[in-house]
């Protein structure tokens, strides 16, 4: 359930930065909205393999750094304590979408048709946000390779929930009340998070 | 006729089918007791309630008599409930966390969201709320009352129905003038919190808003602090309490915890659409003095708000602005009918008979249980039944 938390929070957050970029992108080029979610699906397929890749990427982070570590608690919480800060740091960050960037040097690669919905969907999907080092932490202490995987997965599911409605344009209407409760929530998530690092160091500690 | 007297008949008229009414859903009628004490409790609240309702209609004023009423109803709360418990348990503690967790405690409205959300999700219930304090303490009630108020009045819960909202209307008006000015953003915090409360009550099985942070555990029943964890938690609600529902209230006129911290009064929000009314301001009456945006207790009203002619989605139609608005301009409103006018005095009209009816229900046995308490002290020593 963590990484759909994780996923829930960065979510909303993720949405009402990116949405002035990506939707523009998407939509204004007057496509029917059939089309706009084929281009909307290659996004998330791109996104979904960046995921899945840091998915990887954790299961042999977590074999390599924790597997008969005996530290693993205290390293676990300490992980824990230090990404839910940067979490919580991120609500006084002037945020910038990697989408943004992205659209910017668009131009320069000249990537066109299929290729850059898909191209920009895996690089924002390789974004590494403090929500995104908290799920590979998370990910990174689990026992095998495809429980990394589905926990990833569960992830990306957290976080797409609030595309799924962009090309029906509706969810914008109150942007900045989407905007205000992410960052609300990101300090949210960051305290339950610490309250969790704090709590499997003292379980490590045998304290509790 | 003499215009006044006219205008009290006029009122008395009005008044007198809540009165009957009332007289049934307060009890009145149901009353079985070998002493008088009891009765004498209930009949009280019955006449205060109706006076009530004879003064707001008689007046066309209705935020300062639903504060009384509002305010008389948290502070009754805990005089009925921590006495209540105690004969039940012998002590006002929850003694242990799983009893929270296995229900084995009141049910209180603030835990529907994170009880029916999860619900759908897990098919589990994570407070079902069995303790033999009677149905009304159970979550099969509190849930079908909840359905059946919003539906009538929606987010008036949070201004007429809700039993410690009370403390911090009080708190917000102790003060003559706002000390401290709050960021409107605020209003969204309680959103942020409901999303949070929701989301690890699901991973955790368990209901997180109540273990973690209620303010209001402070005035009705806290944990046995029998470990670290728990003196944390009590140290939470208590600070929670002291900040957000006194000092913060008082410092700021603003019902800050309503605002900030509240998961049912967010998920309320939402409720919100389904009832026939709201509050509207009539465009064309409107002096633009801003008054009602400094004087909404719940930061509800914007400059934007103004200019739509709407109020923000944490109003809880408490009618402070519709008796503080010079120009008379904000009216309550049954949707789909125009602002104003005939139609204002009839929407404000129904509303009040479906809000004092509501009030009736849950308020008057708090009241009346927390009078039968004072009168017991005062006749026989004690507050205590048994």
């Amino acid at each position: 359930m963590n990484n759909l938390i994780l996923g829930l929070s960065s979510g909303i957050a993720c949405l009402s930065y990116c949405v002035p970029v990506i939707l523009p992108f998407y939509l204004a080029r007057g496509n029917r909205v059939g089309k706009n979610f084929s281009d909307l699906l290659l996004f998330m397929s791109g996104r979904l393999a960046g995921y899945l890749l840091f998915g990887i990427a954790a299961f042999f982070t977590g074999r390599f750094l924790l597997e008969n570590n005996p530290y693993r608690g205290y390293l676990l919480g300490g992980t824990y304590i230090i990404f839910s800060i940067f979490l919580i740091l991120e609500f006084f960050r002037k945020r910038t979408c990697t989408a943004r960037k992205l659209e910017a040097v668009r131009g320069k690669l000249k990537v066109r048709g299929l290729l850059f919905p898909l191209l920009l969907g895996f690089l924002t999907g390789i974004n590494l946000c403090p929500t995104f080092m908290l799920a590979f932490t998370e990910a990174s202490s689990m026992n095998n390779l495809l429980e990394c995987l589905w926990f990833f997965f569960l992830f990306f599911v957290g976080t797409t929930v609030y595309f799924v409605p962009i090309p029906l344009l509706g969810l914008l209407r109150n942007r900045e009340g989407v905007r205000i409760v992410g960052r609300f929530l990101l300090v949210l998530v960051g305290i339950w998070f610490i309250y969790k690092g704090i709590m499997l160091i003292l379980a490590s500690g045998g304290i509790i | 006729m003499n215009k006044t007297l006219k205008k009290i008949i006029v009122t008395a008229l009005l008044t007198a089918p809540f009165a009957f009414g009332s007289y049934f859903v307060t009890g009145l009628f149901s009353w079985r007791s070998d002493g008088l004490l009891q009765p004498i409790s209930v009949l009280a609240v019955w006449l205060f309630i109706n006076t009530m309702l004879f003064i707001t209609l008689f007046t066309g004023k209705t935020d300062k008599v639903r504060a009384i009423l509002f305010i008389t109803m948290a502070i009754a709360f805990p005089i009925g409930f921590i006495l209540q418990l105690f004969e039940l348990r012998g002590h006002f503690m929850t003694a242990v966390m799983s009893d929270v967790i296995s229900g084995n405690v009141p049910f209180c409205h603030i835990v529907i969201p994170q009880t029916i959300i999860p619900a759908v999700f897990t098919k589990q219930i994570v407070f079902p709320g069995t303790m033999d304090l009677g149905f009304q303490h159970s979550a099969s009630f509190m849930i079908i009352f909840w359905l059946g108020v919003s539906l009538f009045i929606g987010k008036g819960w949070c201004s007429w129905t809700c039993f410690y909202g009370g403390w911090e209307d009080g708190c917000s008006r102790l003060s003559r003038k706002a000390r401290i000015k709050l960021n409107p953003k605020l209003v969204w915090g309680a959103v942020a919190v409901l999303l949070l409360v929701i989301l690890t009550t699901i991973e955790t099985a368990s209901p997180t808003y109540c273990l973690w942070l209620c303010p209001f555990k402070a005035c009705s029943e806290f944990f046995e602090v029998a470990s670290p964890l728990l003196a944390v938690q009590t140290v939470i609600f208590i600070v929670l309490f002291i900040g957000l529902v006194i000092i913060l209230p008082f410092l700021s006129k603003k019902r800050v915890q309503c605002m900030v911290l509240c998961p049912f009064g967010a998920f309320q929000s939402a409720v919100d659409k389904i009832n026939p009314f709201d509050i509207r301001i009539d465009k064309t009456k409107c002096l633009k003095c801003k008054k009602c945006i400094k004087e909404c207790p719940v930061m509800a009203i914007s400059e934007a708000s103004l200019e739509k002619g709407k109020m923000g989605f944490s109003c809880m139609k408490c009618g402070k602005c519709v008796d503080i608005c010079p120009g008379k301009a904000a009216h309550f409103h049954i949707k789909g009918t125009p602002v104003g006018g005939a139609f204002a005095r009839v929407a404000r009209t129904i509303f009040l008979y479906l809000a004092f009816t509501i009030f009736a229900g849950i308020g008057a046995g708090i009241i009346s249980s927390a009078l039968y308490r004072i009168l017991l002290l005062i006749t026989t020593g004690s507050m205590l039944t048994q």
